[in-house]
C-alpha cells in the first residue's frame, strides 16, 4: 500500500499532471490579474491553499522521484542537483513566507526614524495600563464577505470590512450641536432630481449651490449668518430658537414662497417654489430628515472604483459593547470608552493602520538626489543618502542606497525602493526593508537548478559532438 | 515615477501658435510648404542636438518626430528633415494640412472627429472644442512617452498619444523641442524656441532663412558653418557617433538583413531539388547574418548599452539568435531543412519590426533606472529572449514535421525523424536558457530590491513557458508523447511564448477587453496564433482520418 502510494507521488504521470495543471493555474491567474488588481490575483491564486497545495504537490513529486533513483549513480548527478535545486526553491520561498519579513521605510530628507511599515493591515488598542494589543485584519478582495472578528476582552468587535472606501458624512439626532437638514429638489425642466445635507456647524455645509440655486442655512440657535442680497435663486433655510423651521424660496426678481414647519411636522413636509414655473415644470423642495440639533460621523461606504492603484484605501467598521458603531479609515485612530456600563469603564486608543515593526536601529535621510537625463524630464537614476544610528556594527557615516546598491544592517537589507514625486524636487524616499531568512536557500537552489539544466542536456551532446572533441584534448 | 504636467501650453498655443519664423523677420518666402527635395541635407542631418535625454543628430530628431506624430516613416514621401523644417518654417501652411494621425477609430467617435479619416490637420484638432475638453481633462495625468505603453483605459492611453502627437508638433513648430548648442557657452543646451534674437546663434536663424527663401546655396553653406560651429563642444568620439547614427538610419541594416534572409529561405528550400543552390543559400545567408551583425553592433554602439529596452530592440535580438542556434545545430547534425527554418523565422522576425515602426518604436531612448548599468540585468534579459529564439526554431521544425506528416511523401517517416531531433536539442537549449535567465531575474530583483519573485505577469509567464516545455519534455520521456504529438505540441506551445513576449504587454497591459484596439498588432499576432492551432487541427484530424 505504502509502496503503491510512493510510486504515485514519483510517477511521471503525476509530474506531467502537476507542471500542466500549474501552468493552466498560472495563465489563469495572469488574465485575473489583468482584469482586477495584484493583490485580487494573489487572494484568489497566488496566495491561495489550493495554489499551495499544487506546490507541495510539486515538491513531494520531485523529493519522491529523486528517492526513487536510490542508490544514486554518477551519471544521475545532473537530474538530482536539477530536482534538489528545485525543492531548495520551493522550501526558501515558504521559509521567505513564513518567516521573513518586507516593509516599508518613508523617510523626509532630515528625519530620522526605525518605524517600518508593512503591507499587512491591523487594529492597534492600547489601553489605559500601557498595554498594546494587535490584531491582523485578513485581506480580502472587494465581494468577498468578512466575517466579524472580536477583538479579546476588550468588548469591541469588527463588524465589517470594506477592501476600498470612500468616505461618506452621515448626521444623527443629538442632545446639543447644529441643526441638520437633508433636503430633496425635484422638478425644473430637466427633471432634477437632488438630494443634499445642509448643517450648521460648517460653512460648507451651511452655505451651498446647487445648479443655479444658492442654498443657506441660517441657524439662529447657534450662528448669527448674515441676511445678504439676493441676486440670484436662493433657498435660505431658517432655525429658530426652540427648532422651529423656516423655508424660503427668493428670487431676485418676482415672487417668493415662504412656509413655517414645527419640529414635528418638518419631516415630509413639500413646497412648490416659483422658479421655473412658466415652463409649468416648477422646482419643489422636500424635507426628508430633520434634526434639530446633530452631529456628523463619517461612514464609509464601498468604492465604485474596485481595483488597481485609483480604488481608495480600505475602512473598518467596529461595534462597542453597547452596540454604538464606528468606522475607520486606514490610518485613523480614535478614542473610545470601554466598558461603559460598568464601574471598570476606561478610556483607550485605537488605531486601524498598517503592521508597524520597529527596527534595531534608526535611519536618517541626509539628502535624496534625482538626477535626470539630459534636458529631459526623465528620472536617470536615484538615491538616498542616509546614516544608520545604533549598536556599533553599523557602518558609520553617510551612505548611499541607490537602485542597485542596497544597504546590509543587522540582518536587514535596506534597498532604494521609490520616492514621493513632489515639485521643485522630490524630498520624501521610500525605501524597502527586508529580512529574509530562506535566501541562501533559494541562491544556492537556483545555482543548481541551472547546472543541473545546462548538465542534463550537455552532458549527451558532449559525448556526442565530435566538433567538440578539440575540448577533450583528443 | 515622474508626473510632469500633461498638456502644458496646450490650450495656450493653440490661440496663437508661437514659432520660430514669426519671432525674426525672414524676408520673402518661396513656395511655402513645398518640398524641398533639391536641397543638400548632408550637414543638417549630421547637425548634433539634445533631445529625450540624448545626444542625437539632428536626423534623428526629425525622423523620431515624424514617425510619432504622422504615424508613419515619411509622410507623403517627404523626407523627415525636410518636413521638420518646413513645420517650423510654414506653420500657416501646415495648420490646414492634414498629417497628425488619430489612428484608432474608437476614438474618432469619442472625440467626434470624422470618422473616414486617419490623419487631421493641426487646425482642426487644436481649435477642436472637444479635443481641448479632454486635454485639459487630461492635465495632470501621467505623460505617456511614445513606445511605452502604461496600464489602464485603452482608449485614454490612445488619448494621451494624441495629445503627446500634438504637443511634440507645438513643440517642434516653436522650437522647444530642437535644442542647440550655442558655440560660446560649452556644454548648455538651451532649446531653439527659448533663445533670443540676441542669444541665438545667427546660424540657426540664417538655416531657417534660408530654408524659408528656398535659397539652396544658402542652405549649404550656413549649415556647413552651423555643423563646424556646434562641433567645437564635442568630442571626436561624439562626432564619429552622430555620423554613425545618420549611416544606421539611412542605411537601414536590417531591411537588407531580412531580404537577404529571405532569399536565402528559398534557395536554401530550392536546394533540396537543385544541390547547386547551397552555396548560394550559404553566401545568401551569411551575408544577411553579417550585415544583421553589423547592424546590431552599430546600434550597441550608437546606444552605448545593450538592445535590452523594447520590443523592436527583442525582435531584432531574437531573430539573431535563431540564426545563432540554426548554425550551432546545423553543424552537429548536418541538417540543411534547419538553415531553411531559420532563414524564414528570422526574415519575417525582422520585417514585423521593420513594418510596424509606431507599434514597436525603432527609436533609440535611453533606460529608465531600474535598466541602467546593470550587468545581471542585461544578461537577464538577453538570456530570457535568447531562449525565445530557441523555442521559435523547435516551432518552425514542428511546423515543417507537421507538413511531412500531412503528405506523407515517400521518405517521410526518415525526414520526421531527424526534424523532431532536431527539435528537441532548439528546445533543450530553450528550456536550459529560460529556466537560467527567469531565475537569474529572480537573483537579480532580490538583490536591487529584495524580493526574489513577485508574481508580476512577465515573470509568471516566463515561467509558464517552462512549465509547459517541461511538460513535453517529461511527455516525451515517459513515452506518451509520440512523434506526432511531440511536433503538435511544440507548435502549440510556442503560444505560451508568444503570451510572454508579446501577450503581457500588448493584450494583459491594457486589459483583455480591447482587442483590435489597443496598441495595435493584435490582429497580426492573433491571426498567427490561430494559423498555427488551425494547422495543427488539421494535421491531426487528417491523421485520425486516415487510421
Amino acid at each position: 500500500m505504502l509502496l503503491k502510494l510512493f510510486r504515485f507521488f514519483s510517477s511521471l504521470k503525476l509530474a506531467v499532471l502537476v507542471l500542466s495543471g500549474l501552468a493552466i493555474s498560472l495563465a489563469v491567474a495572469t488574465f485575473v490579474e489583468s482584469l482586477t488588481d495584484i493583490a485580487t490575483g494573489r487572494y484568489w491564486v497566488y496566495r491561495s491553499s489550493w495554489f499551495y497545495g499544487i506546490l507541495t504537490l510539486l515538491g513531494i513529486n520531485i523529493f519522491a522521484v529523486a528517492v526513487s533513483r536510490y542508490p544514486w549513480k554518477r551519471k544521475h548527478t545532473p537530474f538530482l542537483m536539477a530536482h534538489l535545486g528545485i525543492l531548495m526553491v520551493l522550501s526558501g520561498s515558504f521559509v521567505t513566507f513564513r518567516w521573513g519579513l518586507d516593509g516599508s521605510l518613508v523617510l523626509r530628507e532630515g528625519e530620522r526614524s526605525a518605524l517600518l511599515e508593512m503591507d499587512e493591515l491591523a487594529i492597534y488598542l492600547s489601553r489605559e495600563a500601557g498595554t498594546v494589543e494587535k490584531w491582523k485584519i485578513p485581506w480580502r478582495p472587494p465581494g468577498v464577505s468578512f466575517s466579524p472578528m472580536v477583538l479579546g476582552a476588550s468588548g469591541l468587535e469588527v463588524v465589517s470590512w470594506l477592501t476600498h472606501a470612500e468616505p461618506k458624512v452621515q448626521f444623527e439626532a443629538s442632545q446639543s450641536g447644529y441643526a441638520a437638514i437633508q433636503l430633496e429638489m425635484t422638478g425644473g425642466p430637466m427633471d432634477a432630481h437632488e438630494k443634499i445635507w445642509l448643517w450648521g456647524g460648517d460653512p460648507s455645509w451651511s452655505d451651498t449651490t446647487m445648479g443655479p440655486v444658492q442654498i443657506r442655512l441660517m441657524d439662529k440657535v447657534n450662528s448669527k449668518l448674515a441676511t445678504s442680497a439676493v441676486t440670484k435663486p436662493e433657498l435660505r433655510v431658517t432655525v429658530a430658537k426652540d427648532g422651529r423651521l423656516e423655508l424660503e424660496a427668493l428670487s431676485p426678481k418676482g415672487p417668493s414662497v415662504k412656509k413655517q414647519y414645527s419640529t414635528t411636522n418638518a419631516e415630509g413636509a413639500q413646497m412648490e417654489t416659483p422658479w421655473m414655473k412658466a415652463t409649468g415644470k416648477p422646482f419643489r423642495v422636500a424635507i426628508l430628515r430633520y434634526f434639530p440639533h446633530a452631529l456628523n460621523t463619517t461612514a464609509y461606504v464601498a468604492s465604485r472604483i474596485k481595483y488597481g492603484d485609483q480604488a481608495p484605501e480600505s475602512a473598518v467598521e467596529l461595534q462597542k459593547a453597547d452596540g454604538k458603531r464606528f468606522w475607520l479609515g486606514l490610518g485613523q485612530r480614535a478614542t473610545v470608552l470601554l466598558n461603559a456600563e460598568t464601574p471598570s469603564s476606561e478610556v483607550a486608543q485605537i488605531g486601524y493602520m498598517r503592521e508597524r515593526r520597529i527596527l534595531p536601529f534608526e535611519v536618517e535621510l541626509k539628502r535624496f538626489q534625482l538626477d535626470h537625463y539630459e534636458g529631459s524630464n526623465q528620472p536617470s537614476s536615484y538615491a538616498s543618502h542616509v546614516e544608520v544610528f545604533g549598536p556599533d556594527t553599523l557602518p558609520k557615516g553617510e551612505v548611499e542606497i541607490s537602485m542597485n546598491t542596497p544597504l546590509e544592517a543587522m540582518g536587514y537589507t535596506l534597498y532604494q525602493s521609490s520616492y514621493v514625486p513632489e515639485m521643485p524636487r522630490p524630498t520624501t524616499s521610500i525605501l524597502s526593508v527586508n529580512q529574509d531568512p530562506g535566501r541562501p536557500l533559494k541562491y544556492w537552489g537556483s545555482i543548481l537548478i541551472v547546472l543541473g539544466a545546462f548538465l542534463l542536456f550537455a552532458v549527451k551532446t558532449w559525448k556526442q559532438c565530435r566538433w567538440l572533441d578539440f575540448l577533450r584534448g583528443n | 515615477m515622474h508626473i510632469p504636467s500633461f498638456c502644458v501650453g496646450l490650450v495656450a498655443l493653440s490661440v496663437g501658435v508661437l514659432s520660430v519664423p514669426s519671432a525674426w523677420s525672414l524676408g520673402p518666402a518661396a513656395e511655402p510648404g513645398t518640398s524641398r527635395s533639391a536641397f543638400d541635407w548632408e550637414s543638417v542631418r549630421n547637425l548634433p542636438i539634445q533631445n529625450g535625454g540624448r545626444l542625437k543628430p539632428l536626423d534623428s530628431f526629425a525622423r523620431e518626430s515624424v514617425l510619432h506624430i504622422t504615424g508613419s516613416r515619411s509622410l507623403r514621401g517627404w523626407d523627415p528633415i525636410d518636413l521638420v523644417f518646413s513645420w517650423i518654417a510654414f506653420p500657416d501652411a501646415w495648420s490646414h494640412r492634414e498629417f497628425i494621425e488619430v489612428k484608432h477609430p474608437e476614438l474618432r467617435k469619442q472625440l467626434l472627429l470624422d470618422s473616414n479619416r486617419v490623419r487631421f490637420s493641426p487646425q482642426e484638432l487644436l481649435n477642436h472644442p472637444v479635443v481641448l475638453q479632454y486635454g485639459q481633462s487630461l492635465s495632470g495625468r501621467t505623460q505617456t512617452s511614445p513606445g511605452n505603453i502604461t496600464r489602464g483605459n485603452p482608449q485614454q492611453n490612445e488619448l494621451s498619444k494624441l495629445f503627446s502627437r500634438l504637443r511634440l508638433y507645438l513643440a517642434v513648430v516653436s522650437g522647444e523641442a530642437w535644442t542647440v548648442l550655442p558655440a560660446a557657452e560649452q556644454g548648455s543646451w538651451k532649446s531653439l524656441g527659448s533663445v533670443t534674437k540676441e542669444t541665438m546663434p545667427e546660424t540657426y536663424a540664417a538655416l531657417i532663412k534660408a530654408y524659408y527663401q528656398g535659397d539652396a546655396d544658402a542652405f549649404q553653406e550656413v549649415s556647413q558653418r552651423a555643423l563646424g560651429e556646434v562641433r567645437v563642444g564635442l568630442s571626436q568620439k561624439e562626432v564619429r557617433l552622430l555620423h554613425a547614427e545618420v549611416f544606421y538610419h539611412e542605411f537601414r541594416p536590417f531591411l537588407w538583413a531580412w531580404i537577404l534572409y529571405l532569399l536565402a529561405a528559398l534557395l536554401w528550400i530550392l536546394s533540396s531539388t537543385l544541390p547547386k543552390c547551397v552555396p548560394f543559400a550559404w553566401a545568401a545567408t551569411i551575408a544577411g547574418f553579417l550585415i544583421h551583425l553589423f547592424g546590431f553592433a552599430l546600434r550597441i554602439w550608437i546606444a552605448g548599452r545593450p538592445p535590452v529596452s523594447n520590443m523592436y530592440e527583442s525582435v531584432i535580438w531574437v531573430s539573431f539568435g535563431i540564426l545563432l542556434f540554426a548554425f550551432v545545430l546545423q553543424r552537429k547534425n548536418q541538417n540543411k531543412l534547419i538553415m531553411a527554418v531559420a532563414c524564414t523565422l528570422a526574415g519575417f522576425c525582422l520585417i514585423s519590426g521593420e513594418a510596424a515602426p509606431a507599434i514597436m518604436d525603432p527609436s533609440l531612448h535611453p533606460l529608465v533606472p531600474v535598466l541602467r548599468s546593470n550587468f545581471w540585468l542585461t544578461i537577464h534579459v538577453l538570456t530570457i529572449t535568447l531562449s525565445y529564439a530557441a523555442f521559435a526554431l523547435s516551432m518552425g521544425l514542428g511546423d515543417v514535421s507537421l507538413f511531412h506528416l500531412l503528405l506523407k511523401r515517400p521518405g517521410w517517416v526518415a525526414r520526421v525523424e531527424s526534424t523532431n531531433q532536431l527539435m528537441y536539442r532548439a528546445m533543450q537549449i530553450g528550456v536550459v536558457l529560460v529556466a537560467g535567465g527567469t531565475i537569474l531575474g529572480g537573483v537579480w530583483a532580490d538583490y536591487s530590491w529584495g524580493r526574489f519573485w513577485g508574481w508580476d505577469p512577465k515573470e509568471v509567464w516566463a515561467l509558464i513557458t517552462l512549465l509547459v516545455y517541461l511538460t513535453i519534455l517529461h511527455g516525451r520521456y515517459a513515452g506518451w508523447v509520440g512523434t506526432k504529438a511531440f511536433a503538435a505540441c511544440t507548435v502549440v506551445a510556442f503560444l505560451s511564448v508568444v503570451m510572454a513576449w508579446y501577450g503581457v504587454n500588448f493584450v494583459l497591459g491594457v486589459g483583455l477587453h480591447s482587442y483590435g484596439f489597443a496598441s495595435g498588432g493584435q490582429w497580426v499576432v492573433g491571426g498567427f496564433c490561430l494559423i498555427q492551432l488551425a494547422y495543427v487541427g488539421l494535421v491531426l484530424l487528417r491523421g485520425r482520418k486516415q487510421k
